[in-house]
């Protein structure tokens, strides 16, 4: 039983993981967490079903576009909500209200053109289930691990074995100092919130193949917020961990504890992470923003 | 100058309270009449004559405003959009028929987006700014407890759809609600019904059953059908819980897994009964699924694919009851998406406020309300009904559907 | 006056007070708090327990209510207070979240996702109760901000280093500010639960806290009267417009984006009503007849 649901949770983990990855890139670029991001996620869910269900093209093509399609829209998000803030150092609080305001133009964007049914994606792989002894994992499930595995493995290496990843790093440490070293600081911010957005995408197609597509699809961001949080803000491998560990945890309590009361441990826990540990397990030193 | 100032604004607070505003103009109705497609009203829902469209002019006469209100723009707008449409169409089959009481009806929408705060809103609106003499409406309990004081406190009759909350019609100590009505059965009903099912027609004694914690109807009819079935004989093996909004049920469910129960009881709403049936037959579960009115949408078997093959759920009425085929024909052709069943409550509701009406003779809110609290005989496209007095709860069969080759089959009526 | 004209009146009431606490604690000290409806709600049910089941006056359920609410933002201000704005949105975010989830667990304190109704209602004249209450707690706001503690908490707000180097406590004024927006809400969620006779913990959920920030993100960060026009506006807008009530929200969601982008002080900025203005406003109209008179 313990097993079965550990890869459950590694299951559900994979995908918070995925939506992590962005908060830490984003985070560390910004120093802010990007409350819409969960939404550049459902929308990638809506490109893809859009292109698979409704206009039928074949399933990994629609995933391309759903990607791509996140990923500029989170382009987008940065150069039209939120540049101007950055520009201005207004506080980074700001940045999150405008966040918090693109999330709920998003949801609400589909509610009002698509409308808020749920829709299904058709079936990618029949619906068959891989039986080891007596534990067992979805068809589906173990696909999307694969496509998890596999992409966080190129952006590990897209981050630190590339030229454009020493950039990242170089805005991150200090942008200031980064653009008067001559790296186009908005380009690379730009770049940034594509890659974020595009990985979201691709979690959420995932999670619309999985569940159902539906506007509130979003909201697991919060699960992955506190995972990008237990990880260490800012940090791409605590994001992996952190969406892991969430997953894992979360499951063991639904199914060992009390499902009804697991969101108060999950936050209770974030709480216990900022007061012993603020930085999280990898994360920069959290000094006070003065 | 601070003292000035508090001055200035109690002053103008307590003139804004105590001299009101001007009552505006009742709102333009929303709907035309229009002649209706179907020629006769369903089979029995009424025993007055109807008068031919060339006696009476009901154009020239006052017409009979009758409330609406539903979920019209939120996540559960399918089902109040469709009570609406129902709503639409049945008025104007009505008025094509002779109208009530030789007025014609028109019906007045309001949003209450499924929230108790835009409900009360909304029946506040239609019945201080529209002038209707009844409201039908809603589908949540949580909002018709709610609005249930006012409508007692303005004598305007109130009859919820599909709400099944015992205490929309009698409070918590026990008393009833003078103006709270219901068209449909309640949870503690559904659950019994379901619990007789499963364990007589069925003739199952292990049942598991997965609760959705945070939504009142899911709890309410899990606790009914619990009781209903130890006291039969059979036996709950194992109860889990979740919420909505979760989608991955695998945890719990393998813990009903291992316990293989005969019959997994799932009282949620459609969109989370496919998942679960879903994760559920992956997780190896192989025992019949059984539900209540949650699962009564067309999606739901587009989502739930063939999980849900060979099981059963209670129903407040069937669209594959074959009375319901003209309604939804001409539904259909009006709006051009199939219906859901709240536009039979709709219908319902206003062919039995007409009945009411016309028992007692005037078109006066407080005698309407005695007369449908009189009710001993009502049939509609839902079945034939009566009202207890003393709860104001219909007694109808429960229309049980199962699922077969992917379709919605009708199984039959049970008590 | 009508029933629906009152019910609305009474409506904008409640919200005003809720708004008052958030506009302290947000646009005075910039904390940003996701979980005031979890004090909204923990002041309702305590005041709906306490005048349903052991028949507590309203007046003084409406405050216990609040003084408990008080008391646990306090508890959660020691703890969370010297975070980051990003994760005291998120503590508190998850603060309002649990106490939903956690209502909904305790069925036989609360009732659970059932509800708990059967709550007496608002004693004498709604609205006159309503609408005096209203009045005392927009007193009681006005005096904090003009005082010394608003002095001090606008200090924190503009730099807080500076502020922490001439001496004033940061962490306890904080702690007062969000303590005041716990007892704020508190008061509106007992009266919210007396008007409506019936709550359930949903509808103390993320959407009403998210709407009690966005209105004082509207209204102006740092401004009461901005605060109050703003949530009048937001209350009073979807009954006027209820045609279009589908893109209510989108329409708000558009209005913040806007807002903290071009006009990050929104409505009032940083002013407050003042009578001043009618003086102003007489002066620019003298001067602008008198210059078309000249013509």
């Amino acid at each position: 039983m313990f097993l079965q649901q550990l890869i459950n949770g590694i299951s559900v983990g994979g995908i918070y993981a995925m939506i992590s990855i962005g908060y830490a890139l984003i985070y560390s670029l910004l120093g802010f967490s990007n409350w819409a991001h969960g939404d550049v996620a459902m929308i990638g869910a809506y490109i893809g079903f859009l292109f698979f269900a409704t206009a039928k093209l074949p399933f990994p093509i629609a995933l391309i576009i759903a990607i791509v399609g996140a990923g500029l829209l989170s382009l987008l998000n940065e150069r039209i909500a939120y540049r101007r803030i950055r520009k201005n150092n207004s506080p980074t609080m700001f940045l999150m209200i405008a966040a918090m305001g693109v999330s709920i133009i998003l949801q609400n964007f589909i509610t009002v053109t698509v409308g808020p049914k749920f829709l299904t994606y058709p079936d990618v792989v029949p619906v068959s289930t891989f039986k080891i002894g007596t534990l067992h994992i979805g068809v589906l499930d173990a696909l999307s691990l694969v496509v998890v595995l596999l992409s966080i493995i190129l952006l590990i290496y897209l981050l630190n074995k590339t030229r454009f990843g020493l950039a990242i790093k170089a805005c991150a440490s200090n942008i200031a100092v980064a653009s008067v070293l001559g790296i186009n600081v908005d380009a690379y911010v730009m770049l940034v919130f594509f890659l974020a957005g595009s990985y979201a995408g691709l979690a959420g197609v995932l999670l619309g193949l999985k569940y159902t597509v539906y506007p509130q699809l979003g909201n697991v961001s919060l699960k992955a917020f506190i995972a990008s949080v237990f990880g260490g803000l800012g940090s791409v491998p605590g994001a992996i961990i952190g969406g892991l560990f969430i997953g894992i945890m979360e499951g063991m309590i639904t199914a060992f504890v009390s499902p009804g009361l697991r969101d108060i441990f999950t936050f209770s826990f974030l709480i216990i992470i900022l007061l012993i540990r603020p930085s999280g397990l990898f994360g920069k030193n959290v000094s006070q923003k003065a | 100058m601070k003292k000035l100032f508090f001055v200035v604004l109690v002053v103008s607070m307590l003139a804004i309270s105590l001299v009101g505003c001007a009552p505006t103009a009742t709102e333009v109705p929303t709907t035309a009449p229009v002649v209706a497609t179907t020629a006769v009203p369903a089979a029995g829902a009424t025993d007055v004559a109807p008068t031919t469209a060339a006696t009476v002019d009901l154009s020239k006469t006052e017409p009979i405003k009758i409330g609406y209100i539903g979920d019209l723009s939120g996540s559960t707008a399918v089902w109040g959009q469709a009570g609406l449409n129902g709503a639409l169409l049945t008025a104007d089959e009505i008025n094509a028929n002779g109208g009530i009481l030789g007025r014609k009806v028109e019906i007045v929408s309001a949003d209450g987006r499924g929230q108790a705060a835009d409900s009360v809103n909304a029946l506040n609106k239609l019945i201080d700014q529209d002038q209707v003499i009844a409201v039908i409406g809603t589908n949540f309990s949580s909002c018709n407890i709610a609005m249930a004081p006012i409508a007692d406190a303005k004598h305007i009759p109130l009859l919820a759809t599909a709400a099944s909350n015992p205490k929309v019609t009698v409070d918590k100590d026990g008393n009833l609600l003078p103006y709270s009505f219901r068209i449909g059965f309640i949870d503690p009903f559904q659950g019994q019904v379901l619990a007789n099912f499963a364990y007589n027609e069925l003739k199952f004694t292990t049942a598991a059953i997965i609760t959705n914690v945070a939504d009142d109807y899911s709890v309410g009819l899990s606790t009914y059908f619990e009781k209903q079935f130890t006291d039969d004989g059979g036996k709950v093996v194992i109860k889990v819980q979740a919420q909505s909004g979760d989608n991955d049920y695998r945890a719990q469910l393998d813990k009903i897994a291992a316990l293989n129960p005969q019959v997994l009881m799932i009282p949620w709403t459609y969109k989370d009964v496919a998942l679960i049936a879903k994760q559920a037959r992956e997780a190896g579960i192989t025992a019949v699924l059984i539900g209540g009115d949650g699962w009564d949408s067309t999606d739901l078997l587009t989502m739930a694919g063939s999980a849900l093959e060979g099981g059963f759920y209670t129903s407040q009425a069937s669209y594959a009851n074959d009375v319901t085929k003209p309604f939804a024909a001409a539904y259909t052709a009006r709006f051009n998406i199939t219906p859901e069943t709240e536009a039979l409550f709709t219908h319902d509701g206003l062919y039995w406020i007409k009945d009411a009406l016309t028992r007692a003779g005037a078109v006066d809110s407080v005698k309407l309300r005695d007369a449908l609290e009189n009710t001993t005989s009502f049939t509609g496209l839902m079945g034939t009904m009566s009202i207890d007095p003393l709860t104001h709860n219909p007694t109808k069969p429960a229309v049980i559907n199962t699922i077969k080759d992917g379709k919605f089959v009708y199984y039959g009526s049970f008590k | 006056m009508s029933g629906y004209y009152q019910g609305l009146l009474i409506l904008v009431c409640i919200n005003i007070i809720a708004v008052l606490g958030v506009s302290i604690l947000t646009g005075f000290t910039r904390l940003f708090s996701f979980g005031n409806a979890g004090f909204m709600s923990i002041g309702a049910y305590t005041a709906a327990i306490l005048s349903s089941n052991f028949h507590v006056p309203f007046l003084l359920s409406i405050l216990a209510g609040a003084v408990l609410a008080a008391f646990i933002a306090f508890l959660l201000g020691k703890l969370t207070l010297n975070l980051q704005g990003d994760y005291f949105l998120i503590a508190t975010l998850g603060f309002g979240e649990s106490v939903r989830v956690l209502f909904n667990y305790i069925v036989p304190v609360t009732g659970g996702a059932q509800g708990f109704s059967g709550i007496s209602v608002i004693p004498g004249n709604q609205l006159l109760t309503v609408a005096i209450i209203t009045i005392v707690c927009i007193a009681i706001a006005w005096n904090i901000i003009s005082s010394k503690f608003g002095r001090n908490i606008m200090a924190i707000r503009e730099d807080e280093m500076a502020a922490r180097a001439v001496g004033i406590n940061t962490a306890t004024y904080k702690n007062f500010a969000f303590t005041t927006s716990g007892f704020f809400a508190g008061i509106a969620g007992g009266l919210w639960a007396h008007y409506f006779t019936f709550i359930s913990p949903l509808m103390f959920n993320l959407d009403k806290s998210a709407e009690m920030t966005i209105v004082v993100v509207i209204g102006g960060l740092g401004s009461l009267t901005g605060s109050i026009i703003a949530s009048i506006l937001v209350t009073v807008l979807p009954e006027i417009l209820r045609a279009a009530s589908e893109y209510r929200m989108l329409a708000y969601g558009i209005a913040v984006v806007l807002i903290i982008n071009l006009w990050p002080s929104g409505l009032m900025g940083y002013k407050e009503f003042s009578f001043s203005w009618f003086r102003t406003l007489w002066v620019s109209t003298k001067t602008l007849v008198r210059k078309i008179g000249a013509k």
